[in-house]
């Protein structure tokens, strides 16, 4: 396989030198193929960007839980619950959320100029747990029997719509990637279809004079998988110049630099080969 | 060299050969002729394997036609020198490009092969043409081009279907003679025409077979000549 590549690579002096030139045709898929590699590798992009903000956040949001403790709760309480914290096995910190934190808390929803008593609020404790580790069930039943009216609320329950959209969107790109690479595979085969049919003359006089018909396969697919090859590197380098401006990840980016150009190239080789290999046998 | 034993081949419902049996034996030269259409071209293709007989058995240089498969085809081609009255080329490659590449192909390509390239393109006539690009030759350097095209591969037969078609006589003459010449080597020799003065010409100089094709079939029609 590794050879295989190689040769397509390499090319071959006989092979590339009978195959007459077509440079409007050569154009016309180089300009089609970084078309849809741009769009391919904007879909990858997607897909990686995606992926990896909702692991971030499901990951951030499943570390978060907060106690929400009734206004007036005397120091008993508080020297209760962080009893029972340090006995519930996961919870990494505890920090009470300060008059100021609380403010800063509302004051999107409510203005920073609202005057308000700060002892009438519920108390807050921000607590970090660790995913897996953390006894939600049992934390939640050792405050109902000795600390009633205190709430726990895990802010990972919210996650799971967050996932789903984030997966919708994931599979959306998926298929909007494989529709891409479909597209690019058609285009390569209706290429060579140009391409045999106005050279059905140079492939008579090549049969003539005694090549066989791998070689003038080998001949014309890789002429198109070249010009394939060659759009699908500039659509992609199009597509990271773009996601230089988005907030995106550099691993996605290399990511997709090396993904796009190679199934690109792959398509096409396979393209290529298998429509010329079926027309060839049509002409013989 | 080349046998057909009661072949057939017809081009979907319309019979071209039916039932043909001959031999080509190593060194003869024959003539094929026959009415436009009566299959000259066609058999000369079953010749150079570019069809398949429909019915009956096919030898070329000892291989069964019907069992060859695609590869094996292009190796046995190799050793058959095609010419033809409109003599195909690769115009974007120059006459020495175009004259070498069966050479380069067949993967024989040596020290000695553009010496040769020179030797074979003055033997045609040739010489000072090798830059030259197939669009700017006449209709007599292009057959001689395809002579030397059909000829660098040192094949043992040669096919020609109506090389002096479309050149005037002198020039059909010149190459009737390059023809007569190899045939004097020790290479066989199959001319399709329906110039009959050629024929005559040719008859002169060597002990050449005649063959005519009517109605599907091959009969020797060397007697009335």
């Amino acid at each position: 396989m590794i050879g295989r590549v190689a040769n397509l690579l390499r090319g071959d002096a006989i092979r590339d030198r009978i195959m007459p030139p077509s440079p409007l045709l050569g154009a016309g898929v180089l300009a089609a193929s970084i078309a849809l590699s741009t769009l391919a590798a904007l879909a990858m992009l997607v897909v990686v960007q995606v992926h990896t903000t909702a692991a971030r956040w499901t990951d951030d949001l499943s570390r978060a839980v907060t106690l929400q403790l009734p206004s007036g709760l005397g120091e008993d309480a508080q020297t209760k619950i962080a009893s029972i914290l340090s006995a519930t096995p996961g919870v990494l910190s505890s920090t009470e959320l300060s008059a100021e934190a609380q403010r800063a808390l509302i004051a999107p929803f409510l203005g920073r100029d609202l005057t308000l008593d700060l002892a009438s609020l519920p108390m807050m404790i921000s607590l970090d747990v660790q995913p897996g580790q953390f006894d939600e069930t049992g934390l939640r039943a050792r405050l109902a029997g000795e600390l009633p009216g205190v709430r726990v609320i895990a802010h990972g329950q919210g996650r799971q719509p967050l996932l789903e959209t984030a997966r919708s969107i994931r599979w959306l790109a998926i298929a909007a990637l494989v529709l891409v690479q479909l597209g690019l595979m058609v285009l390569v085969a209706l290429a060579v279809m140009a391409r045999l049919a106005s050279n059905r003359q140079v492939i008579e006089t090549l049969r003539l004079v005694g090549a066989n018909d791998a070689l003038i396969e080998r001949g014309f697919g890789r002429q198109i998988t070249m010009q394939t090859g060659l759009g699908a590197v500039i659509g992609t380098v199009i597509a990271g110049l773009a996601g230089l401006v988005l907030p995106l990840e550099t691993g996605a980016l290399t990511f997709m630099l090396l993904l796009v150009p190679i199934a690109a190239l792959a398509s096409a080789w396979l393209a290529s080969r298998q429509t010329a290999r079926y027309l060839l046998r049509q002409m013989s | 060299m080349i046998r057909f034993t009661q072949t057939g081949f017809a081009y979907g419902q319309h019979q071209i050969l039916r039932d043909v049996t001959l031999h080509l034996a190593p060194g003869s030269f024959h003539f094929l002729t026959g009415a436009s259409g009566a299959g000259k071209s066609t058999l000369l293709k079953l010749c150079y394997l570019a069809l398949r007989p429909g019915a009956g058995q096919m030898h070329v240089l000892g291989e069964d036609v019907v069992a060859l498969s695609r590869d094996d085809v292009a190796l046995v081609r190799q050793r058959i020198g095609v010419v033809h009255q409109d003599c195909q080329f690769l115009d974007h490659l120059s006459v020495a490009e175009n004259v070498l590449l069966p050479l380069e192909l067949a993967g024989r390509m040596g020290p000695t092969s553009r010496d040769n390239l020179r030797e074979l393109l003055s033997w045609v006539g040739l010489s000072g043409r090798e830059r030259a690009f197939p669009p700017e030759l006449s209709g007599g350097e292009r057959q001689r081009a395809a002579l030397a095209r059909a000829l660098i591969l040192s094949p043992e037969v040669i096919l020609a279907d109506e090389p002096t078609g479309n050149v005037d006589r002198d020039m059909g003459e010149r190459l009737l003679h390059l023809l007569v010449e190899l045939n004097r080597m020790g290479r066989t020799i199959l001319l399709a025409t329906h110039d009959l003065s050629l024929i005559r010409s040719a008859k002169r100089e060597v002990p050449a077979r005649v063959l005519r094709l009517r109605d599907g079939v091959v009969e020797l029609a060397g007697a009335e000549l």
